[in-house]
């Protein structure tokens, strides 16, 4: 399977955050989800990748070539949505159409008039008075319009109602029916990776602290639930984080039927969500007086 | 770079039309300027309106966070720049072209109550639209070196600075008489316009290189669009001189 992208030990540092060699492949007729809370990079690396921000180090490769030195004509292969788009607030679905129609080679105006149909997009109103839905709904047609063979998708899904999301989602699984095209697109929304997501990538301030194809993330992954035990016995050494209550350990460990043989009695192994990963992958947990040394999850930048 | 015309001829267009009532009733200010045939109350009112015009064409985009959507085209930064320097003169040209045009159909429509453009009034126009396009090419390196909320900051202390240190070197009307001055020179002297010409061309030449290199390395605008409440803040930050992080 070909990448359309590919990115290599990329650094971006400013003021007291820094997106730390972060290496991602993206293969065609896949989609990608770029999950982490807000603030983890995801918006970051996205503009990197675009070109909007140079890197501090690393390489970018779109399409097999150096995304630095050939940006302006490799863009004309990459849709893009910006969380919250902004465009110009005066103008009308139209105009915005007839705009960015303009600079792109492979513009399908019949796409285009699909789209705007399909997502109801008002044709009389301006921009500035569409809702939040509304104007991601033009931002992505606008992104869909031109055949980009890549389309990157900074949080398409935020601030969309259930439905929308759902119709933005399938569009999605449209666009890599044909396999030689790709989709980047960061959420921290679980749920909508859980839907459409091959491959998931998860970012911790600014560490990529895993990736790869969603089921076998999950299937290399468990869950524990315990008693405070849970951390005396060897299984502490493959933990990356979890959580304390009041009913005992939750714990996120690397591995599954090894796991089974450290399991102390009467503690439980399931199998995580994607939700899970995020959740608990370098999560601290308070420290416990009946523990020897104080416990933490680690977070490794490299994987 | 021709995408990138026809964008801001979208724009604009969109954008004179939603000023249209307003413009309307500002070129019969024009045309009822032209009534005494004052040469001086002719020319003003022909400079405001293509400074009006300069004015709304050269800031459209500075108003709002758009920069992520531009550079997201496939087009480089360098033709961005430049757009944004042709469309400012050709918005000026516009602003000039409109009030002349108008004020010609209104001098033919009505010969003897409509006077036409002085020959008197047109150059004054012209060494107006000379001065225009002076500040536009020095209002434009401040917004790609600094983003469009200090930019504009740093350009309205520039004026300010100039004018004070003008005051402070000349006096009261000693700024005022000088600059009359300048312009009934240039108007007397045809070498002298000349070469104020071609020195406000090479600083033309000179300010879009440096935007286009300044801006090269800008790290992004956007996200700090030109608002009354982000030049309030910038004025308040006391203005470090460095480029804006978003």
């Amino acid at each position: 399977m070909t990448n359309l992208l590919e990115i290599r030990n990329l650094t971006k540092s400013f003021g007291t955050f820094a997106l730390q060699r972060v290496d991602l492949d993206v293969p065609a007729g896949t989609i990608t989800g770029l999950v982490g809370a807000n603030g983890a990079g995801k918006s970051t690396l996205i503009k990197l990748v675009l070109g909007l921000l140079p890197p501090d180090g690393g390489e970018v490769n779109l399409f097999g070539q150096d995304a630095l030195k050939h940006g302006q004509a490799l863009r004309q292969r990459i849709g893009f949505v910006q969380e919250s788009p902004t465009l110009y607030a005066h103008l009308r679905v139209p105009e915005l159409g007839r705009m960015v129609a303009s600079f792109y080679n492979a513009w399908n105006e019949a796409t285009w008039r699909r789209l705007c149909g399909l997502f109801e997009l008002p044709l009389k109103t301006p921009f500035s008075k569409l809702s939040q839905g509304t104007r991601m709904k033009t931002a992505l047609a606008l992104a869909l319009s031109h055949e980009a063979d890549l389309l990157l998708l900074d949080e398409p899904t935020s601030g969309l109602d259930p439905l929308v999301r759902r119709e933005v989602l399938d569009l999605l699984l449209e666009v890599i029916q044909d396999e030689g095209k790709a989709v980047l697109f960061s959420t921290h929304i679980t749920s909508d990776l859980d839907r459409v997501a091959d491959h998931v990538a998860i970012l911790k301030s600014g560490c990529l602290v895993m990736a790869g194809a969603k089921d076998e993330l999950l299937d290399a992954w468990s869950l524990v639930k315990g008693g405070e035990d849970l951390l005396a016995g060897p299984l502490r050494d493959r933990c990356r984080g979890g959580q304390r209550s009041d009913v005992g350990l939750t714990l996120l460990c690397e591995g599954t039927e090894v796991l089974e043989k450290m399991l102390p009695p009467g503690a439980l192994l399931e199998r995580p969500s994607l939700e899970d990963l995020v959740y608990f992958h370098g999560r601290e947990m308070s420290i416990h007086p009946s523990q020897g040394t104080p416990w933490q999850g680690e977070v490794p930048c490299s994987l | 770079m021709l995408a990138l015309m026809r964008t801001a001829w979208i724009i604009n267009r969109r954008l004179l039309l939603q000023f249209s009532p307003w413009l309307l009733v500002y070129l019969g200010v024009v045309v009822f300027g032209q009534c005494d045939g004052d040469s001086l109350k002719m020319s003003l009112s022909l400079t405001f309106f293509a400074t009006l015009i300069t004015v709304i064409v050269t800031l459209q985009g500075l108003l709002l966070p758009v920069e992520d959507f531009i550079l997201s085209l496939p087009i480089s930064r360098a033709q961005v720049v430049g757009a944004k320097y042709l469309s400012s003169l050709l918005g000026m040209a516009a602003g000039f072209a409109l009030p002349l045009l108008t004020g010609l159909l209104a001098h033919l429509l009505a010969p003897s109550h409509v006077h036409a453009f002085s020959a008197e009034a047109l150059s004054i126009g012209g060494l107006a639209a000379l001065g225009l396009a002076f500040g536009v090419f020095l209002f434009l390196p401040f917004i790609y070196q600094f983003g469009p909320t200090r930019g504009f900051t740093c350009f309205s202390l520039t004026l300010v600075a100039a004018f004070a240190a003008c005051l402070a070197w000349k006096g009261r009307w000693g700024c005022t008489k000088a600059l009359l001055d300048f312009g009934s020179h240039m108007l007397e002297s045809r070498p002298f316009a000349f070469t104020v010409i071609a020195g406000v061309s090479v600083f033309g030449v000179l300010s879009l290189l440096f935007s286009i290199w300044t801006y090269r390395h800008m790290v992004a605008i956007g996200g700090h669009p030109l608002s009354f409440s982000n030049i309030r803040s910038a004025l308040a930050r006391s203005v470090s001189l460095r480029p804006q992080k978003f």
